[in-house]
């Protein structure tokens, strides 16, 4: 088996900062190669499991306009809701997953439009829900620390 | 290579400058100041015919910058504050034009003092009680500045107090719709909800510095040596300076201090005694609500021009990244609260 691509990501970000940066004279080209050893780093750590966080976010988004698509009396944003819980993924490719959740994304938007529209509290509760999790998965925040050291 | 490059820069400014005030100045040296994605910010040390040396900041306008305003805003909003209590550097030049360096540019004297990181939050001890109270206190004196004498509120469209929250949102929200990579569910609910709740009438129109937060101003010891940045500046409702200021994105290790300098009702009660403004909450809710909004705009521009090539500086992918990421979950659990 193969070095793993994030592990030898880490690896040349490490050797960026320590190894290289300190050769450079040139204060602003030392932050700005600092910064992208950093970059490279948390590029590393997302990278992993970038498939299996879409892969989550779509069946939860789908799971969601299922639930609630017989609340929808608006025929076209029903419509567009059945086509969309219908689709068979094809493939676990990163770019198709991302554009499936795109679709997603959009259509979640308008359905959460439509509850704050009729007031539906427990929709909204669920669909809040969603989004934290969705966060959870982009979230870089708790890197802060990281970043100063 | 990047030397010469800085080096050729640096002449060319000399011998501008010399021409400008009058001086037979000579090049000592020039560094670029990392960090702003909206200005390239150079220091520009000269030394003049009687070899006393003078330090300038240089500040070129980018072929493509994060936040896109003209040099004239920041060089007004500067000029409005010069020899007042607000904090400021002197100015020197305002060349609009690209034929005589290459690109618009502002020359001001370079102030003592540090800049620290916005997201470090042991930057100012042990000094950010006083800190504290000096960076409060001079936003009030932005908010309460007279606006008769502006030359920015001359310069800039007229504003009435009923709707220039409105005039701000949509101006943001055009940026996203414009700049934006993709669909943000958590942004888009925190957009209905402004334009759903608006905030009262402002109280009175200010000079808006529209970027007043730590990491914007120069600091020696327990003294704010200057007050930076003011590339947002506009004229508008005060509280949308403190929403800025006061957002957990700048304190997000200890939210109830913001700026990391001194707890919540102190910096309001400093504010409201200097700006003599009464701040009614549920306007302040939507200001900070605004701030993460007007901030994710920032970001996602930012991702934009990274994305598309036309600015790759790693700031740019940063702020797109981490900052972004902040403004969201601040969105977030402000809206899921309120449910």
């Amino acid at each position: 088996m193969k070095p793993e691509i994030n592990k030898s990501l880490i690896v040349l970000a490490q050797e960026l900062i320590q190894r290289f940066s300190p050769m450079i004279e040139d204060e602003y080209e030392q932050s700005r190669l600092n910064s992208w050893g950093t970059l490279l780093l948390l590029a590393s750590m997302d990278l992993d499991r970038a498939a299996e966080h879409l892969v989550e976010q779509n069946k939860l988004i789908k799971a969601f306009l299922k639930k609630y698509l017989e609340k929808i009396q608006d025929q076209a944003l029903s419509r567009d809701i059945e086509v969309l819980i219908n689709h068979k993924r094809t493939n676990y490719d990163v770019s198709i997953l991302d554009d499936l959740n795109q679709n997603l994304r959009g259509i979640l938007v308008k359905s959460q439009t439509y509850f704050e529209e009729e007031g539906n509290s427990e929709a909204l509760r669920e669909c809040w829900e969603i989004l934290r999790i969705m966060h959870s998965h982009s979230k870089m925040s708790h890197l802060l620390k990281l970043l100063k050291s | 290579m990047m030397e010469t490059a800085n080096n050729t820069l640096g002449e060319e400014f000399s011998a501008f400058l010399s021409k400008k005030l009058n001086k037979k100045f000579k090049l000592l040296s020039i560094q670029r100041i990392f960090g702003g994605a909206s200005r390239e910010t150079y220091r520009v040390k000269l030394q003049d015919e009687e070899k006393k040396s003078e330090n300038f900041i240089y500040r070129r306008s980018q072929n493509s910058s994060l936040i896109e305003t003209d040099q004239k805003t920041e060089y007004l909003a500067y000029s409005d504050f010069q020899e007042t209590e607000v904090p400021v550097p002197k100015l020197f030049v305002l060349e609009e034009s690209a034929k005589p360096l290459g690109a618009p540019f502002l020359v001001m004297e370079e102030l003592p003092g540090t800049v620290a990181s916005p997201f470090d939050k042991e930057a100012y001890t042990p000094n950010q009680a006083d800190l504290g109270k000096k960076f409060w206190k001079i936003l009030g004196k932005i908010a309460s500045h007279d606006l008769t004498k502006s030359k920015l509120n001359e310069n800039s469209a007229k504003k009435n107090l009923k709707d220039c929250w409105r005039q701000e949102l949509e101006y943001w929200v055009s940026v996203i719709r414009k700049d934006s990579l993709g669909i943000e569910p958590i942004l888009e609910a925190a957009i209905r909800e402004l334009f759903r709740s608006k905030p009262l009438p402002a109280s009175r129109l200010s000079i808006v510095h529209g970027d007043y937060r730590n990491g914007n101003f120069l600091f020696a010891g327990k003294d704010i040596t200057g007050i930076l940045d003011w590339e947002m500046a506009h004229i508008g409702d005060p509280i949308e300076d403190l929403g800025w200021a006061l957002s957990e994105i700048w304190c997000w290790e200890q939210k109830e201090t913001p700026a990391y300098l001194v707890p919540r009702k102190e910096a309001l009660e400093i504010w409201t005694q200097e700006s003599k403004i009464e701040i009614d909450e549920k306007s302040l809710f939507w200001w900070e609500l605004f701030a993460c909004v007007k901030g994710l705009a920032i970001w996602i521009s930012a991702g934009h021009e990274f994305s598309s090539g036309s600015n790759t500086d790693p700031v740019n992918l940063f702020s797109a990244w981490l900052p972004g990421d902040i403004h969201s979950e601040i969105i977030l659990n402000k809206l899921e609260a309120s449910l």
